[in-house]
């Protein structure tokens, strides 16, 4: 009986773990495919549109910059600067100081002739002691508006900024990041176009800055990174933005905007209550509680995205900032999932509900918990003798041809659409680093993912019981007091 | 509820159902596969050892004298005519000491079955074996061989028979259902990948032909522009027969569909940045040489893109023959198609009541909007433009863009046509109608924007208060102050203030503001901000 039962469950895993490979071979090659249409429609729209056009017109909509900044003492002046040099002619820079320990203040105070105004601050979202609203007296700023507050977060620092932004809609980005001048012009253009769907969000691609030239706020001349972890994120990236995000809007399925750069419906924001301050993974669960919402209204909606290069910002080359980077995010996807569980295979929820909820649940949730497992399973088998040798070197060169294709693809798509790393070495560079990253880096991507799992069981950051309950209603998060008393 | 309940109690179903399927095919799939043992004796005569299978041999006598001893049995402590043998591991050894018990004839002797120990009967035995087959632990091929004691004959039969391997692997790999998939995987993965790769290229190494040869064209032609726009005589180039013009370009080039589109590309570049007569010479070459009909033939085809192109083309160079054909795109489903259709017929058209907008069936995008604003602002400069039809159309979109173009090109003698509009307008309407009113210091029409404070919408409301901080009256300011007891929301109470304070500073000091002091205060010292209100 003990041997009946062994075999069922041994061959029960093992047809488990093909399945669950043959699914992700099978969506990332619709992936592909998906993602290579939109981008032919891109850049075939690209071909019609006049960006000069929308800076000046008075059709277009407002935009207010939220840049949160912790410690940002040594650039938050510059960057300050080169925000306030986009082309655009309606919008205003809101940066928010999450009560930094350094000088940030002072510099912004002596740099911009801020003063500190009687402004009749309005928390109609919940944030920290918002401690002053400073303005500069020079005209020439008047687009800067700065908010000293204490210290809560990103996601609270962002609805301190939201509180006071004014125009209808808001580019909520990471204050380090580099924006290309026509960057505002271009991500307006989803907004400004759609007709029979109201537009409630617009993702852009985020670029890795290590090693380039940066000049007047744009990379001037590409080159991959040095070290191995750096040049793996450059092809990570392309994967994630050229090919993932690209094949979800194709079928209306985003649900994660990059918290370094995303264009958010002001009103809609509002509405739900911001950013939940509570979670690791506020940008990605403030975009799956807006599309809630408007399934929850029966309002045709849509998330954009912009594949065009025009946000940079650095990546972490070192592990351990990498490893906290990926725990991070592996727990901000789990307690995302698990606010919003109640939409899981929900049709009202249409695509969000139907599809890329059990995608990020299961091959990107559980992908580290399966991976492990997969490997566990692997080698019970090897010691018992009971794998074949034949089907584990197909089912292995599969896998990695696999992952090579991906990849391959993914620069490919890069080469065809924008071709910014013209230079051959730095192309050689990152076909090594296709080869090498199955057994360099992914095994320890697997590692940390899994420590973010850990993490999480542990409650370490998050907000337990609320976590664990979820939101019955995308409206609910106005109901919860997310500022500790 | 009751619906999502009964979803969760329906996947719990049909989980528990696939998970019992799993179960079950996995059993019967190992009964399937099971090898029945008919004959135990004669299964065990011809086997070795059976793990787990031990026998000994009872003997009861007939007499109590009888001793056994030499013949290595034990006596029962309980009963003296009972006699038993040590465990003994091969079937046929307890069956040799069996028949030489029964040879003695002083009692009767039976082989009993110990599995593990345990005494079982021999269809426990039976089970055991089928269990041991089943799972490959015992081979059942041990039973022939075993009645082969000559090796001799054994290699002559070998010889005799021919080689049949016992696993196949076809057939190893067909009955693996993880195998299959395997292959299945690969088989799907290559072909995908393959088809995949090889469209990747050619789309690759078709772009990089046409930039080049886009690059060529671009070099070919500019020279021959250049000398008709800038050496020859105006008079001449009207004389030029289309033979002679094409004489001037590379032999055969213009039989070319890309070099026709790289040449209506470098004459509408230039076209944009020349003025007076360089654009009619720019309009007569690319006339002469008959792009206007490449241009025109762009309309037919499936793709929206070489549509759009098309459309664009003839905008830019005035194709105003094509505007029959241009006209039918203005409802078309693709949105790049209709928008850039639209704006050519407002641009070439020469029709001034804007028609073409009004009678749009598709909401209007700010796109739209913000090209359409652009055309309409040249053509107003250029004459006399009509827009009632636009505030009479049954398009929400398309009114409202009307009333927005009141304010944007500063039509003040339409604001009485919008004040007859406002009682009946939508609040997307009104919302625009108060920006003109707002924009203009309309001061007519208080009474009805007075009605709209107790509107439900927050942003109309918020632009019925901007308009009044510009425009309001003595009794505005009454019903302002009013509204601002009334409501508690933050930013409808400073708007409020702000417009009572702009309409009359002295109302706002004297004001006796009990409830909620400090945010009164707050929004008080907000509105007294230098900076907050003048940089």
């Amino acid at each position: 009986m003990y041997s009946i039962l062994f075999h069922i469950v041994i061959e029960l895993m093992g047809i488990l773990f093909l399945v669950y490979s043959f699914s992700i071979i099978t969506i990332y090659l619709i992936m592909a495919v998906l993602s290579g249409l939109e981008m032919r429609d891109h850049l075939r729209k690209n071909k019609f549109a006049d960006y000069l056009d929308v800076i000046t017109s008075p059709v277009s909509p407002g935009i207010s910059i939220i840049a949160p900044a912790y410690n940002e003492g040594m650039n938050i002046v510059q960057n300050a600067k080169s925000l306030l040099t986009l082309h655009y002619s309606r919008y205003e820079v809101i940066l928010v100081n999450d009560g930094s320990k350094d000088d940030s203040l002072e510099r912004m105070v002596e740099s911009f002739d801020l003063v500190k105004t009687d402004y009749a601050y309005n928390y109609q979202i919940e944030c920290k002691r918002v401690r002053g609203v400073y303005k500069s007296a020079n005209r020439s700023f008047s687009k800067l508006i700065f908010v000293d507050k204490e210290n809560g977060g990103k996601a609270d620092a962002l609805n301190a900024g939201i509180n006071v932004a004014q125009n209808e809609i808001l580019a909520c980005i990471d204050v380090d990041c580099i924006l290309s001048s026509d960057s505002l012009t271009r991500m307006v253009r989803p907004f400004m176009e759609e007709t029979n769907r109201k537009v409630i969000a617009v993702g852009g691609v985020i670029g890795v800055a290590n090693n380039c030239d940066v000049k007047d706020g744009t990379v001037t001349k590409y080159r991959v990174p040095d070290t191995l972890l750096g040049r793996f994120q450059v092809i990570e990236y392309f994967r994630a933005f050229l090919m993932g995000r690209m094949a979800w809007t194709r079928i209306n399925g985003l649900m994660l905007i990059s918290g370094a750069f995303g264009f958010f419906d002001r009103e809609l924001v509002l509405k739900v209550g911001g950013y939940f301050p509570k979670t690791v993974g506020e940008d990605m669960e403030l975009v799956v509680r807006m599309r809630r919402h408007m399934y929850e209204m029966g309002i045709a909606h849509k998330v954009g995205f912009v594949p065009d290069p025009l946000c940079w910002t650095e990546v972490p080359e070192t592990k351990g900032v990498l490893s906290k980077q990926r725990n991070r995010w592996m727990r901000g996807t789990i307690e995302t999932l698990q606010l919003h569980q109640s939409i899981s295979m929900n049709p009202k929820q249409g695509v969000l509900g139907m599809v890329s909820y059990p995608f990020w649940s299961i091959f990107e949730k559980w992908a580290p918990i399966l991976e492990f497992i997969g490997l566990i399973y692997t080698m019970v088998m090897v010691f018992t003798g009971d794998i074949s040798a034949l089907y584990f070197i197909a089912l292995f060169v599969l896998i990695y041809c696999f992952s090579i294709l991906i990849s391959s693809f993914s620069i490919l798509y890069e080469e065809i659409a924008y071709n910014n790393y013209k230079d051959k070495t730095d192309l050689k560079k990152l076909i090594k680093t296709i080869i090498l990253e199955p057994f360099l880096v992914h095994p320890q991507l697997v590692w940390w993912g899994l420590k973010g799992h850990w993490h999480f069981i542990k409650g370490k950051g998050g907000w337990g019981e609320m976590i664990r309950t979820g939101f019955k209603k995308a409206t609910d998060k106005q109901k919860v007091s997310t500022v500790t008393p | 509820m009751i619906f999502e309940a009964g979803l969760r109690s329906l996947k719990k179903l049909i989980f528990t159902l696939v998970f019992l399927k799993l179960f079950f095919s996995g059993n019967l799939v190992a009964q399937d596969d099971s090898i029945t043992v008919t004959g135990l004796q004669s299964v065990l005569e011809n086997v070795d050892e059976v793990p787990g299978l031990e026998f000994i041999v009872y003997f009861k006598t007939l007499n109590d004298t009888t001793d056994l001893t030499l013949l290595n049995l034990s006596q029962h402590a309980d009963s003296v005519n009972f006699w038993f043998s040590d465990t003994i591991l091969l079937y046929n050894q307890a069956k040799e000491l069996n028949a030489g018990l029964s040879l003695l004839n002083e009692g009767s002797g039976s082989i009993n079955y110990f599995l593990f120990k345990r005494e079982v009967s021999e269809s426990g035995v039976l089970e055991y074996l089928d269990n041991l087959i089943r799972n490959e632990l015992f081979d059942p091929s041990g039973i022939v061989n075993n009645s082969f004691t000559n090796e001799g004959e054994l290699v002559l039969l070998g010889t005799k028979t021919a080689f049949r391997p016992y696993y196949k692997l076809k057939v190893k790999i067909l009955s693996d259902i993880k195998m299959l998939l395997l292959l299945a995987c690969l088989g799907m993965f290559l072909i995908a990948s393959l088809i995949m790769v090889l469209v990747m290229f050619v789309i690759k190494s078709k772009k990089r032909r046409k930039e080049v040869l886009t690059l060529r064209f671009k070099n070919l032609c500019y020279g021959p522009i250049s000398d008709l726009l800038f050496d020859d005589e105006p008079e001449r180039l009207k004389q030029l027969k289309r033979e002679e013009l094409v004489c001037l370009f590379p032999k055969g080039h213009l039989d070319i569909d890309l070099f026709k589109d790289v040449m209506i590309q470098e004459i509408i570049s230039l076209n944009k940045n020349m003025k007076g007569d360089f654009k009619a010479r720019l309009k007569l070459i690319y006339r002469k040489l008959e792009l206007d009909k490449h241009s025109i033939k762009k309309l037919s085809f499936k793709r929206w893109d070489v549509v759009t192109s098309g459309i664009v083309e003839i905008n830019e160079m005035d194709v105003i023959e094509a505007v029959p054909i241009v006209g039918k795109l203005t409802s078309h489903v693709n949105f790049y198609i209709r928008s850039n259709a639209v704006a050519t017929m407002l641009n070439i058209s020469e029709d001034m009541t804007l028609k073409v907008l009004a009678d749009q069936r598709y909401p209007l995008s700010k796109w739209q909007q913000m090209k359409y604003y652009r055309i309409i602002k040249y053509l107003n400069n250029k004459g006399n433009v009509q827009f009632d039809l636009l505030f009479e159309s049954k398009n929400e979109s398309v009114r409202v863009f009307g009333i927005k173009l009141v304010r944007y090109l500063g039509l003040v003698d339409r604001l009485s046509v919008l004040r007859q509009m406002y009682r009946t307008a939508s609040i997307n309407e009104k919302i625009e109608i108060l920006k003109c009113y707002d924009n203009f210091n309309h001061l007519e029409g208080l009474d009805d924007i007075h009605t709209d404070l107790s509107t439900s919408d927050k942003t109309l409301f918020l632009n019925v208060v901007k308009v009044l901080k510009n425009l309001g009256s003595e009794v505005s300011q009454i019903i302002l102050m009013e509204w601002f007891r009334k409501t508690k929301d933050f930013e409808c109470r400073l708007k409020i203030l702000d417009a009572v304070n702009s309409l009359n500073p002295e109302l706002v000091t004297l004001s006796n503001f009990s409830a909620n002091e400090e945010q009164v205060n707050q929004i008080i010292a907000h509105l007294k901000d230098p900076i907050l209100n003048h940089v």
